[in-house]
């Protein structure tokens, strides 16, 4: 097999790497997120190294690309901007060597639609602005603020709105954006990061006095990394840090954050933001090294490209500055180690999976699929094809073929849709069967019992067999009647078969709901079901349940023997058995809009079971109700006792073992 | 109770232990030791035969005027020496051109730089030394002939001039040894002329590094071995160049972490030991014939360590590694304790007027495989083109508390994908058949029973037998190499290559089989295959992977590596007829009945600005090759009509069931492969290059660049083939017949 296939992509993740390798084709692996599973995985590049544009470059810290698509650099060695059209070939540089038009280690540059420069001049601590012909305008310097007070004014990155209203990110300034008017007004702050709030800092909060707080370093919102602007007015600010929490915010005017600071699947290293027409989000990653490309809300879709210093390739990054799209969906990344601005352009397949993701979006399922279906042609393994090629079945009325696209995507939203048509038109079809089948089953459940009962009344059961009977018939007494039930339980010496046969029962509806429950309740893949821990994430409690609650209460007085104390439990287990049943039925027949009735059922069972046991508790140990409700809250307790001394003690031992064990493979296999 | 008498104790002993080796020899499964599976498929023990030193008086010669003395003259060339540092001069004599060793006087003049790196323009090489005593034993320093103390000595016997460096404030000594050949000048650095005997020791070597050094306002290029080829203009303007084009021959020590430390650079691994230079009308070609495996290809534009393009051999002596003290502290670097004992030698064949270029220097380069019998016969004419078709049986997935094999293609279904494809008109197909090992690749080291998923031993008769009435040769694919240490009996301790700290090298679990272990595995598996009545068997690893293996009885270099497995691959060919290997480094392609994946593209470099199809050149008609699949390509035209242009077989790589299912496996690289989706594309493009067809024997005559968007390939017959990148398509001009 070819494992360097399977290697390289843990290497392209894990920032280590095959020297050398198989397959290179491009230099980098494209990988796309697998939002089900949480992972990236390999498909077809998406972007294509295109070129990398010296033009004599000394330092590029800032890329912006303008509505006509020129490409705007700010260099910031050379102390000027530099302008390329859409091949790389210089247009025209501003910053003149002499007089106002003299920039100075310009780190920002942003450009109107109607084609004016806006140069964050950070060594001149200025705004400067150019024409569209190239020539200087007009400079802003620092605004006459008392809020602005002391602060240097060291414009790094901005961005200019619809008004004419500048928002410059100020070198490594925490407050924010600061907002100018076009007359070069000060209007306040904008969109600064939340202060990072810890348990630590909230527990300092609670315990130090002022002057001991006033002493600790104080918890600072991050700095923002770079701002971009979208088509319809939105602002993007990129944050560093933080691992990918608020990386990408996206602000309204009133500098709300409708990403409400999700967390960026690869954010922790972002260094600038971009937006295409289409709405889909670029950046560019020191953490993971990848250029990622996002859908509108910020949901992680694809990445490719590698960062690394010492680059000598097309499409590797050495140290990326600034990102921008042009309107052919080019991502331009200029890049101060190599001294270059690199060039991305869409391969075939990528035009095809990310019109259909937009088409897709825009509820357009119609157009979308000439897209889908090309995407579908190339690749088998990419979970958005069948998600969207399910909503465009959904949309032709093909649900049952809707259905096996939205369930291989794990799309239990979509799956949902598709099965309630499926099940509306099978209940139309089968009407009259089903009305007559419940009639019939009602029938039988209300005449057969008594039918075998007649039946059996001629011969006399066995003393032993009556007895097991009775055993039964308690158990499910117990149902409705708690008290009595337990009362008539510990008088009776219960056969272990009976208690086994129970035990065995609720195993078996365990197991079914574990495999067998809907797939609308239960999206996973059978075969990757770690059976044991979810076995044994049911059946511990109840074993540390008999446990301390024996222990527990034969300490506080209690009556019950631990065999009481296990043949309680047991039996006690009833509610779950009986309504398990129907939950596991129901759970094939509603959808997730109905699902409120499983939910429900669920949790009555739970409650149910909760009661069954505290009535099991004050029966079995003769106590009164609040000693009862004292001492299963003692039995709680024991439990969690129970539970951390088992951690550790086996925390310890594997931490020993393992000791053991690495010497013996470090003795034995690598020396 | 009766005692038991000796007697009976003595022989129910014996047949206890009669018992427990009959089990133990049952249980180690037929596979023979490693030592067994070599001699009985007739594999030497590599042993590197070493040149030997020139014995003879030191010749003092007399120069002439310029300084430079006639050491060596046949029939086409003369070399001169200059006796004071040793530079030295090649006359081609057909025309009187003059190679030197390095710039002259003149030149010299309006170089800018100053120190070590002026000194090294002027020296025939460059030696690199570290300490082996003290503290900073990873600091480099170079000497060079015109080091301070330098001593040479020169010695000239009818094989050639030996010229004897000795630096004795180092301790340091080599010799070089220049012989003239037909083609031009062979160079050697033996290695029983290294002398190390005090605390220096060698580090590297770069011979000849400014041989033929051109300033950039020349014509020509530089030809590295990146990829299928590839030139660096000296007209073109590149984009940041810091390091120059530095590579190991055949990739880097894998076991070297110190080669993982970088962000993880994919490049194309250099598949043939050769570079070469085009001035104007005159060009060479460098082939390494000896040591390539051990030696960098370095091409260096201006602005790096002088105003010169050079190109040169750096042959690596040691390296740096990192070893690891403790789980909890960072690797220290440190250098390798014992040299690398090969012998080094490079063949400079000088090209004049129409050969002076990269379809020049690939015939030269064939000429000499042709000569040294490192290439087979020329292919017999095909009727129809090949085709190779690749389906994938399936492969294993962790499941809940076992194992789980994801089958997507059985053997009958295999079979009727093939009659499918026969039925459509895909006329000569050849099978390479994947993932039929027990559990797929979940132990490398058991591969038998055949995975009975797919349909057992039975079913893979019936399928074998099958195709063999249909005249469609079916292969198997396997890795004998990359072993889950995790999963499988045998012992990284006794069967892992170890790195330079000499412990085994084990990435995510996997280890690497020595070369001899390849073999007993492999030994097996062919005697298993050949019953079954397998066609040949393709290779994984051996044809693109090679290393050191650092074992405390001593090193097994890369040579020796590449022994065992060209012994290997002769082996197959002998007993199951194909053999085949993925990328074909030079080593392979002797043997070699295909090659899968011949590297097609460049590896996407600044300096490297136009690809050329060098290794294509050498290869076409001798040995057939494929490039990418062609459901797996990124860039469906351009990659199909590379492989028109360079001379590439299709290829498919299918499957039965979706390949969605295999998407939690190791072949989740096959993004579609179902074979509906592309039985009629299959068919429509194997009418393309059934076009082709009578081309297929033959050798490529030219290549040539027409325009931006077009390239024409014209074979031995005058047979052109031009096709237009622009406008997707490609014609065929007929020839007059070879």
């Amino acid at each position: 097999m070819k494992r360097m296939l399977a290697l390289l992509l843990l290497a392209a993740t894990a920032w280590l790497a095959v020297p050398g390798t198989t397959y290179a084709r491009l230099p980098y692996m494209t990988a796309y997120f697998d939002a089900n599973q949480s992972q990236w995985l390999r498909i077809q590049p998406i972007y294509a190294p295109s070129a990398a544009y010296a033009a004599d470059f000394s330092e590029p810290v800032d890329l912006q690309v303008g509505a006509d698509d020129k490409v705007y650099v700010a260099d910031k060695g050379a102390n000027r901007i530099v302008v390329l059209d859409d091949d790389g070939a210089l247009v025209r540089t501003l910053g003149g060597e002499e007089g106002p038009s003299r920039l100075s280690a310009p780190e920002g540059v942003f450009v109107t639609p109607d084609g004016q420069v806006y140069v964050a001049d950070s060594g001149n601590q200025r705004i400067a602005v150019f024409g569209p012909d190239g020539a200087y305008v007009r400079e802003y310097k620092k605004p006459d603020s008392p809020l602005l007070g002391s602060e240097h004014f060291v414009p790094v990155k901005l961005v200019v709105d619809r008004r004419g209203v500048i928002y410059a990110a100020l070198n490594s300034s925490y407050q924010g954006l600061v907002r100018l008017n076009e007359d070069g007004a000060f209007m306040g702050y904008f969109g600064a990061n939340k202060a990072q709030t810890s348990v630590l800092n909230w527990l300092k909060r609670l315990i130090l006095n002022k002057e001991q707080l006033a002493k600790e370093t104080a918890a600072l919102p991050r700095p923002i990394t770079n701002v971009a602007l979208d088509g319809e007015g939105f602002l993007y600010t990129a944050t560093a840090a933080g691992y990918g929490q608020g990386a990408i915010r996206k602000l309204n005017a009133g500098g709300v954050d409708a990403f409400k600071n999700k967390t960026l699947e690869h954010g922790h290293g972002i260094v600038d933001v971009a937006i295409d027409r289409d709405g889909f989000l670029y950046n560019v990653d020191m953490d993971s090294g990848r250029v990622n490309l996002y859908d509108r809300d910020g949901n992680a879709l694809f990445a490719f490209g590698l960062v690394d210093n010492e680059t000598q390739q097309y499409g590797v990054l050495g140290y990326p500055t600034g990102i921008g799209v042009d309107s052919h969906a080019s991502i331009w990344i200029s890049d101060s180690r190599t001294k270059t601005v690199h060039k991305y352009a869409r391969t075939a397949f990528g035009d095809d999976v990310l019109k259909a993701l937009v088409l897709y979006t825009d509820g357009k399922y119609e157009e979308s699929k000439p897209y889908w279906e090309r995407v579908y042609a190339r690749n088998d393994m990419y979970n958005g094809t069948f998600q969207g090629l399910g909503k465009v079945y959904l949309h032709e009325n093909d649900d049952a073929k809707a259905l096996t696209f939205m369930k291989t995507a794990f799309d239990t939203d979509g799956y949902s849709k598709a099965f309630w048509q499926l099940r509306l038109a099978w209940l139309q079809d089968h009407f009259i069967a089903l009305f007559l089948g419940l009639a019939a089953l009602y029938l039988v459940c209300r005449y057969g019992a008594k039918l075998i009962r007649r039946a059996l009344r001629g011969r006399a059961p066995s003393p032993r067999w009556r007895r097991v009977m009775a055993d039964f018939g308690t158990f499910g007494y117990i149902l409705i009647h708690p008290y009595q039930g337990f009362y008539r339980l510990k008088e009776a010496r219960i056969a272990p078969g009976v208690t086994l046969a129970i035990l065995a029962a609720v195993l078996g509806a365990k197991l079914l709901s574990v495999y067998d429950t809907g797939f609308l309740f239960h999206p996973v893949d059978a075969a990757q079901i770690n059976l044991w821990s979810s076995l044994g994430l049911f059946a511990v409690p109840w074993v540390t349940w008999i446990v301390a609650n024996y222990l527990v209460c034969s300490i506080k007085d209690g009556e019950g023997k631990f065999r009481e104390v296990f043949q309680g439990s047991t039996f006690a287990l009833v509610p779950y058995l009986v309504f398990s049943v129907p939950i596991l039925i129901l759970s094939h027949i509603v959808t997730l809009e109905e699902r409120v009735i499983v939910d429900t059922l669920t949790t009555v069972m739970y409650v149910w079971l909760a009661a069954t046991f505290l009535v099991m508790t004050q029966v079995i140990h003769n106590f009164d109700f609040l000693e009862t409700i004292k001492n299963s809250a003692i039995t709680l307790f024991t439990i969690g006792i129970i539970w951390l001394f088992g951690f550790i003690v086996f925390g310890l031992s594997y931490n020993l073992y393992d000791f053991f064990y690495q010497l013996y493979k470090e003795v034995s296999f690598y020396r | 109770m009766r005692r038991l008498s000796l007697r009976v104790k003595l022989v129910s002993l014996a047949a206890i232990a009669a018992a427990v080796l009959a089990l133990v020899v049952l249980l180690r499964g037929g596979e023979p030791s490693a030592a067994e599976a070599l001699a009985e498929a007739g594999i030497a023990e590599p042993s590197q035969e070493r040149a030997a030193l020139y014995e003879g008086p030191a010749w003092q010669p007399s120069p002439g005027a310029d300084g430079f003395a006639l050491a060596l003259e046949n029939a086409f060339y003369a070399l001169y020496i200059r006796p004071d540092n040793t530079q030295i001069a090649l006359v081609d004599k057909s025309d009187g051109y003059r190679w030197t060793s390095n710039p002259g006087a003149t030149q010299l003049q309006r170089e800018t730089v100053k120190g070590q790196l002026l000194s090294n323009l002027q020296s025939p090489f460059v030696l690199t030394f570290v300490k082996t005593q003290g503290a900073d034993q990873t600091i480099r320093e170079s000497l060079n002939a015109l080091s301070p103390k330098t001593q040479s000595v020169l010695t000239k016997t009818d094989a050639g001039l030996q010229v004897v460096y000795t630096f004795p404030d180092k301790q340091l000594g080599f010799a070089i040894q220049y012989e003239l050949t037909a083609d031009g000048l062979r160079t050697r650095i033996p290695t029983a002329g290294i002398r190390e005997e005090g605390e220096a020791a060698v580090f590297s070597l770069d011979l000849l590094p400014y041989f033929g050094a051109a300033s950039p306002e020349e014509d020509g290029y530089l030809f590295v071995p990146d990829g299928p080829g590839g030139l660096v203009n000296f007209a073109a303007k590149q984009a940041d160049l810091s390091r120059g084009y530095i590579h190991q021959v055949y990739g880097m020590e894998i076991t070297n972490m110190r080669n993982w430390t970088r962000s993880g650079e994919r490049r194309e691994d250099i598949a043939f030991p050769v570079f070469g230079i085009k001035r104007g009308e005159h060009a060479y070609v460098a082939v390494m014939t000896r040591g390539a495996d051990s030696a960098n290809v370095a091409a260096i534009p201006p602005g790096i360590k002088s105003s010169y393009y050079q190109i040169f051999s750096s042959q690596i002596y040691r390296e740096e590694y990192l070893y690891q003290m403790s789980r909890l502290a960072a690797p220290l670097k440190a250098i390798q304790k014992s040299r690398l004992d090969t012998d080094r030698e490079v063949e400079y064949r000088f090209l004049r007027k129409a050969d002076a270029g990269y379809v020049g220097m690939a015939k030269s380069y064939r000429a000499y495989l042709k000569e040294s019998g490192r290439l087979g016969e020329t292919l017999k004419p095909a009727e129809h083109a090949p085709i190779y078709v690749k389906i994938m049986g399936g492969n294993y997935r962790n499941a809940f508390n076992r194992v789980q094999y994801v089958g997507v293609t059985t053997f009958a279904q295999a079979t009727g994908i093939v009659n499918d494809l026969l039925d459509r008109g895909v006329a000569n197909p050849t099978v390479v058949y994947y993932g039929w090992q027990n559990q797929g690749d979940y132990k490398m080291d058991k591969r038998f029973p055949i995975e009975k998923t797919l349909g057992g031993e039975a079913g893979a008769r019936a399928f074998v037998s099958g195709m063999r009435k249909k005249g469609v040769d079916v292969v198997f694919e396997d890795d004998f190499v990359w072993i889950d240490g995790d999963h499988s009996s045998s012992s990284g301790k006794n069967d892992g290559v170890r790195g330079i700290d000499g412990t085994v090298f084990v990435d995510e679990g996997w280890f690497m089989s020595k070369p001899a272990k390849t073999v007993a595995m492999a030994y097996d598996a062919i005697r298993k295959l050949k019953d079954i009545g397998v066609a040949g068997l393709q290779f994984n690893q051996i044809g693109e992977m090679v290393f050191h293996d650092y074992a405390a009885s001593g090193i097994s270099t890369r040579a020796d590596t590449i022994a065992v497995y060209e012994g290997l691959l002769d082996y197959a060919k002998r007993t199951l007829g194909s053999p085949s290997v993925y990328r074909g480094n030079a080593y392979t392609i002797g043997d070699a009945s295909f090659i899968d994946d011949l590297p097609h593209e460049s590896s996407y470099d600044f300096m490297v600005d136009e690809t050329v199809p060098f290794y294509p050149i050498v290869l076409h008609g001798y040995v057939p090759y494929t490039f990418g699949e062609g459901n797996l390509r990124d860039d469906e035209d351009a990659e199909f009509l590379k492989a028109v242009e360079y001379g590439a077989a299709p290829s498919f790589f299918l499957t039965h069931d979706d390949s969605r299912k295999l998407k939690y496996t190791a072949a989740n690289f096959l993004y579609s492969s179902q074979y509906d989706k592309w039985a009629e594309r299959i068919a429509d493009e194997y009418g393309k290059f059934d076009s082709l067809a009578p081309l297929f024997s033959q050798e490529i005559a030219n290549h040539e660049r027409l325009s931006k968007d077009r390239y024409a390939t014209t074979y031995a017959d005058g047979t052109r083939v031009v096709v237009d990148y622009g406008a997707k398509t490609f014609e065929v001009e007929k020839g007059g017949g070879a």
